[in-house]
């Protein structure tokens, strides 16, 4: 039997430190996750809000919010959408009871996912990012753009972000973040299969 | 070592740290603090460079970022920088710096013979005597003139650093940090804001850095450091010196450039040269402070004439006597200053001249300096590579030489409002200070201090507090010290004294492009009314330094010739940068490769190891081809390619085309409204090629469809279009129909997709996928969810090379091991990965459509497919497509070519002409949109658009290609050249 083993998006960066001595920044890839974006069908945001409480027991974050209920991370990425993000795999699956409210697509090897954290988050963040990020507090989330490449981003604690991109675009994000993150020095490490 | 030129004490430098620098190859020291000017001019250096036109000795006019005449070129090699002006460069160990615009030295200049010829070369010479012919002007004219009047030279060298771009908020963006500028960001901070301070100079402080100035009965040193250890202390404060705000843009952002490390040899390993800010402030405070400007007498050009408050920045600042003789010329009283501060730095003032009647305080002044005090003018600064003397005429009309070293000039101070006019503001004449001050302001923004002509210190303080309080909407905050100041400083109303007249020598308004007050009056004599006129015939104000010491006094000449006021005659308008901006700063990162994003598929790293040459199609990276060894050249790889397809089997990467997930109750009803065909009767698990028009009836994009379930559909697109399909998609969605339940998403990255292609494909996808993958099972345009290993994967019949085909997706994490476990399945058949140069080819022998045939400059009808137009239903372009034009017959339509001789060759682009017609436009008749060589035809082939296609099948013509200078006969044939009932596919 034909087996396939997965590559991840930043497979190509080999854990290690970069740029100036110090670890400005700490980035390790979460790749092994499931990611499902959920667009309410017309008229349904009302229902799909109450099967997302029977399902798992939190309301949906409003507009540029994110709510993590144990292993599932919802996050807010547009008018009546949401990426849900969890680290137990076929997401697509325990979410079905949603389907009669809203269209579910997996994106799960869509994203190149990396955890960013570090003293220095602001001073490279701001790099990339447009957004006014003293106002972008923890629990926070943005569709947005870094150095060119659209963005989901979250803020789960102080100093601690993560960041999802198109998957294709891994390469040149890498060169942002190298290149951006080597004054302040950067730490790669390696990914945990099961972090989340 | 002292110099002599050096004050024994004071001055904001380090007289400890000794540094060591070169200037045209001559070492020479200065200190910490010093500037290359001062430090120069400390050395006895006066003479630094040749002016633009004249090659005329020239040294330093001012002591800041207006400076036209010092230019230098730092450092040599990668990082030689031109056009940098030697009174803003910091010294460092082991800069070296040379003059510009000489040569073969800048004492000994071959060009200096311009000057002796320049009764010839006035306003517009140029254009007058290089007149014919005309075809002369680019090949000869001006190169030879950009020779010999030139700036610096850049290196033509990669830059070796590393630029930096950010991107800030904050609640108060202050502009400046001399007093005003100081105290709105003092204000601003105690009030709670967020503030970030910008200063140009690598000090903060302003003119409180160069004038004896008191402030709550101390020196003003001393509140100077009191606000900025405040400042530091305070963590929503940002102080950025070293850093240009260049320009002003809408919604209060800014732009800046922070000049990191300029003063270094070269940039500390892993730091950026210079960092580029998009600054986006809530509340903005301009404290730029004010510009002096020049008085216009004969040869005022000449080095060591200065401006006096210049003079007074090298005394007070940097401790250099400027020249050991002065004679100071002012025309308002904050020249008198000046008197003060050279006489208090050790430099013998012996006359201060002024058309003004003396007063008390020219009396107290001078007498305190031991100066004599002439009213009346200079009329001409005598001496060559160094001022020597003043020729001086009293109010009585006596004229008589002054010895002296050095000139210290004023004729006022212009406000430096450049930003507040980047929007379109225009600035307002001010006839009480006869200088133009702030008019129309951008929203958000407030003009303090110098900049908005109030030059009082205290006027200063207070205007930049309250500015402050304003922008932070009301909060009053005491301004704990600089409240009570002192002295008042005067420096206002000047006695305007645009030109004086009846000189000898030339008189420079415009010293970086050698304007002068004669070419100003001949530009009007000649016609040359409005203020952009004059600008653009006589050069005033272009260049590096755009004019900030001449720009006012050109106006008044302007205005003074033409019999209006200043007010009338209006000014040229500001545009960013303010200041000169490097291209690395604004370039930053995206350089080189790294210009835009790359988006590379999950195979891609198989790809690159396999020896793929890549070439782009959009951001993507595709495989052009695989060449067999490093030497092989792309046709005989593309030859091999395409004939392994057609023979055994071939797997190419079709991951980059577009894929849409779309879903909901009326999905199928959108696909018809999108899609110029039907997609409601398409069954579950079958897919559908699909044409898109666009809503004026040309021809969109093209792609299958598939059907997943009842109300799910997922869609290709081609790789080029699939952001715009998708734009399209939205807007139809969310605009058009918005009652429709219908909801998509890109999936685009989810999925890594492989075609594989050929007479054996079944096989090979046999081997892979657990399911049954025959032609009952999986007929021709069916789709199959399908398992891989533990992988669900899907299957589609899709065909774009002809071939019995096969896509196959799975999640992109398992893109690699797909493509090596599908490179291992097509093994015993000899599988080749093939790139999109075989699959043009075998589109091109199948008439299959690309980006060439989808130009937008065609319909369905055009290439084929008019039939596909479901004409009993509602589509996007339907109503256009029925346009006269549109549907004319005589429309150039999709057929195939053939070479008459199979030996020759076309290419796309040529037009197509009666064997016998002139080749003329009048005469075309259509366009090769595609061509190449067909190794299974073993000739050329193309596609073409052409007039009455259908008809003229089997007729020769000739294909008119102007630009490889080939002309090739030609025979019409149908577009389908292989395989053309298309058993291939379906077997």
């Amino acid at each position: 039997m034909v087996n396939l083993s997965p590559v991840a998006p930043f497979a190509f960066v080999q854990p290690g430190h970069f740029g100036a001595a110090g670890a400005g920044l700490t980035m390790r890839e979460i790749s092994d996750v499931s990611l499902v974006s959920i667009t309410a069908f017309s008229g349904e945001i009302g229902d799909l809000a109450e099967a997302v409480e029977n399902l798992c027991g939190a309301a949906l974050p409003a507009p540029n919010r994110f709510i993590t209920i144990g292993a599932l991370t919802l996050i807010s990425s547009g008018p009546g959408q949401w990426m849900a993000f969890s680290a137990a795999p076929n997401l697509l699956e325990r979410l079905k009871p949603l389907r009669s409210h809203a269209a579910l697509t997996d994106q799960s090897h869509g994203r190149a996912i990396v955890r960013i954290s570090g003293p220095k988050w602001r001073e490279i963040l701001r790099k990339g990012v447009t957004l006014n990020l003293h106002e972008f507090a923890a629990g926070h989330a943005a569709v947005t753009i870094i150095s060119h490449i659209s963005a989901l981003i979250w803020r789960e604690a102080d100093q601690d972000f993560i960041v999802a991109i198109p998957r294709s675009f891994a390469g040149s994000f890498w060169h942002w973040l190298e290149t951006s993150a080597a004054e302040f020095g950067l730490q790669v490490e390696p990914a945990k299969q099961t972090e989340a | 070592m002292t110099l002599p030129l050096r004050t024994a004490s004071g001055g904001q430098i380090n007289r400890a740290r000794q540094i060591n620098f070169s200037f045209d190859g001559k070492s020479y020291s200065g200190f910490e603090g010093d500037t290359l000017a001062s430090a120069l001019l400390a050395n006895g250096v006066r003479f630094m460079g040749r002016s633009f036109k004249y090659h005329r000795p020239r040294g330093v006019l001012t002591a800041g970022f207006e400076e036209p005449n010092a230019l230098v070129e730092l450092r040599h090699g990668t990082r030689r920088e031109p056009n940098t002006r030697a009174t803003t460069v910091e010294i460092f160990e082991g800069l070296s710096a040379s003059s510009q615009n000489r040569w073969p030295s800048l004492k000994f200049d071959v060009m200096a013979v311009n000057s002796l010829l320049s009764p010839f070369f006035g306003a517009g010479f140029y254009y007058k005597t290089f007149m014919w012919p005309a075809s002369f002007w680019e090949k000869l004219y001006e190169p030879l003139i950009r020779r010999a009047a030139g700036l610096g030279r850049a290196s033509k060298l990669p830059d070796p650093d590393v630029y930096d771009k950010v991107t800030e908020h904050c609640d108060v963006l202050v502009i400046g940090s001399g007093p005003s500028g100081l105290a709105a960001a003092l204000t601003a901070s105690r009030a709670g804001a967020r503030v970030i301070l910008a200063e140009e100079d690598f000090a903060f402080g302003g003119r409180l850095l160069s004038d004896d100035e008191t402030i709550d009965a101390a020196p003003a040193r001393l509140w100077l450091s009191a606000t900025l250890a405040e400042l530091e202390q305070n963590s929503k404060v940002t102080l950025l010196k070293r850093t240009c705000v260049f320009g002003s843009y809408d919604h209060g952002t800014y732009a800046a450039v922070e000049r990191i490390n300029d003063h270094m040899l070269m940039p500390p390993q892993f730091q950026p040269r210079q960092r580029l800010w998009r600054i986006v402030a809530r509340e903005t405070i301009l404290a730029t402070g004010a510009i002096e400007r020049p008085l216009i007498f004969g040869d005022n050009d000449r080095p060591n004439v200065m401006l006096a408050g210049a003079a007074r920045t090298y005394a007070k600042r940097y401790g250099v006597k400027a020249g050991t003789r002065a004679v100071v010329f002012g025309t308002h009283d904050d020249a008198l200053s000046t008197i003060t501060s050279l006489h208090a730095a050790g430099v013998e003032v012996s006359a201060y001249i002024d058309p003004r009647p003396a007063s008390p305080q020219m009396q107290a002044a001078a007498k305190n300096a031991g100066a004599t005090i002439i009213c009346g003018v200079i009329t001409r600064a005598l001496g060559s590579s160094c001022v020597s003397g003043a020729e001086v005429r009293d109010s009585m009309g006596k004229s008589f030489d002054l010895p002296c070293d050095l000139i210290a000039m004023s004729g006022g101070w212009n406000p430096a409002l450049h930003l507040t006019s980047h929007q379109g503001g225009k600035p307002v004449w001010s006839d009480a200070l006869s200088t133009f001050v702030p008019g129309t302001m951008p929203a958000h923004m407030q003009v303090v201090g110098a900049a908005n002509g109030e030059f009082e210190l205290a006027a200063c303080l207070l205007s930049g507090a309250r500015a402050a309080e304003r922008a932070m909407a009301g909060s009053t905050v005491a301004l704990k010290s600089g409240e009570s100041v002192g002295r008042l400083e005067g420096a206002a109303a000047s006695l305007p004294l645009w030109q004086v007249k009846d000189t000898a020598g030339k008189a420079f308004v415009d010293f970086q492009n050698d304007v002068t007050a004669s070419d100003i009056a001949l530009s009007h004599r000649e016609g040359f009314r409005a203020v952009e006129h004059l600008k653009r015939y006589t050069t005033l104000g272009m260049a590096t330094d755009q004019g900030k010491t001449a720009n006012i006094n050109g106006l008044a000449l302007m205005a003074e010739a033409s019999h209006k006021t200043i007010a009338e005659t209006g000014t040229t308008r500001f545009r960013p940068p303010y200041s000169p901006v490097s291209f690395g700063a604004l370039a930053g990162i995206h350089t080189g490769k790294d210009f835009r994003p790359t988006r590379r598929t999950a195979g891609h790293s198989w790809a690159e190891q396999r020896g793929a040459v890549f070439m782009e199609a959009g951001l993507w990276l595709r495989a052009q081809y695989f060449p067999a060894t490093p030497q092989e050249d792309w046709l005989t790889a593309c030859n091999r390619e395409v004939l392994q397809v057609r023979k055994s089997v071939g797997v190419s990467d079709v991951s980059t085309l577009g894929k849409i997930d779309i879903q909901g109750k009326d999905a199928a009803v959108f696909l018809d409204r999108v899609y110029c065909n039907t997609f409601s009767t398409l069954a579950v698990g079958r897919v559908r090629y699909g044409l898109m028009l666009r809503e004026d009836g040309f021809v969109m994009d093209d792609g299958t469809c598939a059907r997943l379930a009842q109300d799910h559909f997922f869609m290709t697109t081609t790789t080029v279009n699939a952001v715009k399909v998708m734009n399209h998609l939205d807007f139809c969605a969310q605009v058009l129909w918005p009652e429709l339940d219908v909801q998509m998403i890109s999936q685009t990255e989810h999925w890594a997709q492989y075609s594989i292609a050929g007479p054996d494909a079944r096989q090979v996808v046999a081997a892979l996928v657990a399911e049954d993958v025959s032609n009952q099972a999986v007929p021709y345009m069916a789709y199959a969810e399908v398992n891989i290993g533990n992988i669900a994967a899907r299957l589609y019949r899709i065909s774009f090379s002809g071939e019995l085909a096969y896509e196959i997706g799975v999640p992109a994490h398992y893109g690699e091991a797909l493509i090596r476990a599908i490179m291992e399945a097509g093994a015993p058949y000899g599988i080749l990965p093939y790139g999109i140069e075989a699959l043009n080819v075998m589109r091109i022998e199948k008439g299959h459509l690309g980006g060439s045939e989808l130009s937008g400059l065609t319909t369905a009808a055009d290439l084929g497919l008019g039939k596909m137009m479901a004409m009993k239903k509602d589509f996007i372009g339907r109503a256009l497509s029925q346009r006269e034009a549109l549907v004319a017959p005589d429309r150039m339509t999709l057929i195939g070519l053939k070479p008459k001789n199979p030996a020759e060759v076309f290419s796309a682009g040529a037009h197509l002409l009666e064997h016998d017609a002139t080749h003329e436009a009048k005469n075309d008749l259509g366009y090769i949109t595609s061509a190449g060589f067909s190794p299974n035809l073993t000739h050329h082939i193309g596609l073409a658009l052409l007039k009455n296609g259908a008809s003229r099948i089997g007729q020769e013509l000739l294909a008119y290609d102007a630009i490889r200078g080939r002309n090739t006969a030609v025979i019409v044939c149908s577009p389908h050249f292989i395989d053309p009932e298309g058993s291939r596919l379906r077997g």
